[in-house]
């Protein structure tokens, strides 16, 4: 392997799991807070896909404003879908069995799936890139693909505004508050419930955000909601779940991972990410950055 | 009267708690809850918070009828809230569990971080450190710096001194003087009868989920009987 392939490799991988680790961050979030696990993610960031495609046909032309205008508007949009899907379904299941959970959100992926079925059809959609996007850059005399560069510059931005949120903010205090102990939060005077839709909302941000990065990015169909919540449980497995910094070495991992086992394995690197999930699980149940559950 | 808490039944599941109690607190008195383990003490202040609400009767506070109102709108109105089992946040550092007690004063004695770590310089040096590093007198700092972060009215402290060193129990007893002197009233619960006595107003007894003695401690000195059957002094 030369060392520009290498390079070539690694940029690849490198962007493949910043998308991750922004759909993954959310799902991991989200658990952390609301102790459950949301197989809808998967659905809700088809969703976004779906809807940036939509929105992208009505703006027309391959501006980078228009895609700049589909990054901030379709996450928001997402994420008011999941303020009405916290208030109306999740917030009644949060004090019960885990079974019961289970099927919430296994039922809503059923729903979902259908609902986008019914409104963009089974075919293969996808938004094209910007100009400014679509070709490629040079890099060391390499012809990179600009738009995996776009995300290696965006996910750690993503990476750090949440990191910044959660460490360093009064409300990044709260939100971590409420994984230890939300009774006691709310003894404080803090409104617990509204902590938990936001930060639902926030889930379903990253979410969308993902999504639209997604539609850019490769064709979208109606496999690639099941396909990422897999993938998901994959890396937060991996890194931790309800960690996010475990998320974004999961994500990593298994972007690079992927990325670099198709070379000599082909298809059956697809394998890997259940390979490794298998021995985290195995090794340390609880993932790299993650807590044993008191 | 701040606080008034008429004839509640408060139950765990299908176990019935707390049987007809009823207790008054005055604005500026510290009010002790004597009982042994199980008496009903913790749950009595975790139905006035309206984190285990009671079935029937009324809790008053300031006036306003405040009955299985949600925790945080309680905490809101004015009352602090010291669980028994602390329940520092571990992930946090000591400055952010207190940053996270923070609530726009409305109380009297409003409380800024300055003035906790002046009351308990050890905060200030250990404002950077995990809360889940901390040692249980430390703790029990914490716990109770947090909710006065919020400058509550009503201090609710729930068996403060369990498992302190006397040395620290003797801090505890000066602190809560400290409080009483600057116009926050307190409703302690306690095993710790001599600790209680000496730094209270009145007493109510709890046993079996009923009050079976309440006066002043004067009175309660007094009552040999009532201590030898409900205090084992």
């Amino acid at each position: 392997m030369t060392w520009q392939l290498f390079v070539f490799m690694m940029i690849n991988g490198l962007s493949q799991g910043m998308l991750l680790f922004i759909i993954a961050s959310g799902l991991s979030l989200v658990f952390g807070v609301l102790r459950v696990i949301n197989f809808a993610h998967g659905s809700i960031y088809m969703i976004g896909a779906f809807l940036a495609y939509s929105l992208s046909t009505i703006l027309s032309g391959q501006s980078l404003i228009g895609f700049l205008i589909l990054l901030m508007v379709v996450p928001p949009v997402i994420a008011i879908l999941g303020l009405a899907l916290e208030v109306t379904l999740f917030r009644r299941v949060y004090r019960e069995e885990h079974l019961l959970q289970l099927l919430l959100t296994y039922a809503l992926v059923l729903i979902l799936d259908d609902l986008v079925r019914v409104i963009w059809g089974g075919e293969p959609r996808s938004v094209a890139r910007p100009e400014l996007l679509a070709g490629s850059v040079d890099i060391f005399g390499m012809a990179l693909p600009s738009y995996n560069v776009f995300i290696l510059v965006v996910g750690p931005m993503i990476a750090i505004g949440l990191w910044l949120l959660l460490y360093r903010t009064r409300t990044g205090n709260i939100i971590r508050a409420a994984v230890s102990f939300p009774d006691t939060l709310g003894a404080l005077g803090v409104n617990v419930s509204w902590v938990m839709t936001s930060t639902f909302m926030l889930g379903c941000w990253l979410a969308g955000f993902g999504g639209v990065l997604t539609a850019g990015l490769s064709n979208i169909d109606l496999g690639i909601g099941m396909q990422t919540i897999i993938e998901c449980f994959a890396v937060v497995v991996i890194g931790g779940l309800g960690s996010v910094g475990g998320a974004l070495l999961g994500s990593l991992i298994i972007g690079t991972g992927l990325t670099f086992f198709q070379l000599p394995f082909g298809r059956w690197a697809l394998v890997f990410p259940y390979a490794l999930m298998a021995l985290v699980l195995i090794i340390r149940p609880w993932g790299f950055f993650g807590k044993p559950e008191r | 009267m701040l606080l008034e808490v008429q004839a509640i039944n408060t139950f765990y599941g299908l176990s019935h708690i707390l049987f007809d109690v009823s207790l008054q607190v005055d604005r500026g008195e510290v009010v002790v809850l004597l009982g042994r383990n199980g008496a009903g003490k913790t749950t009595t202040m975790r139905s006035v918070m309206g984190l285990t609400p009671p079935k029937s009767g009324k809790v008053i506070f300031n006036g306003n009828d405040i009955t299985g109102m949600a925790p945080y709108k309680v905490a809101r109105l004015g009352i602090g809230f010291v669980p028994e089992d602390r329940r520092i946040f571990p992930d946090l550092t000591v400055k952010a569990n207190l940053d996270v007690g923070v609530r726009k004063s409305k109380g009297k004695t409003a409380w800024t971080i300055e003035r906790i770590y002046q009351l308990f310089p050890r905060l200030k040096e250990l404002a950077n450190r995990r809360g889940g590093n901390l040692s249980g007198g430390e703790q029990q700092m914490l716990t109770i710096a947090r909710t006065l972060m919020g400058s509550p009215d009503l201090i609710l402290l729930d068996e403060p001194s369990e498992g302190l060193a006397p040395i620290i129990v003797k801090g505890l007893g000066d602190f809560i003087d400290l409080l009483k002197k600057e116009g926050t009233t307190v409703l302690l619960s306690e095993q710790n009868v001599k600790f209680s006595l000496k730094h209270s107003d009145r007493a109510y007894i709890v046993d079996n989920g009923h009050i079976k003695y309440e006066g002043t401690i004067a009175d309660l000195e007094q009552n040999d009987d009532v201590k030898k059957r409900y205090l084992a002094v």
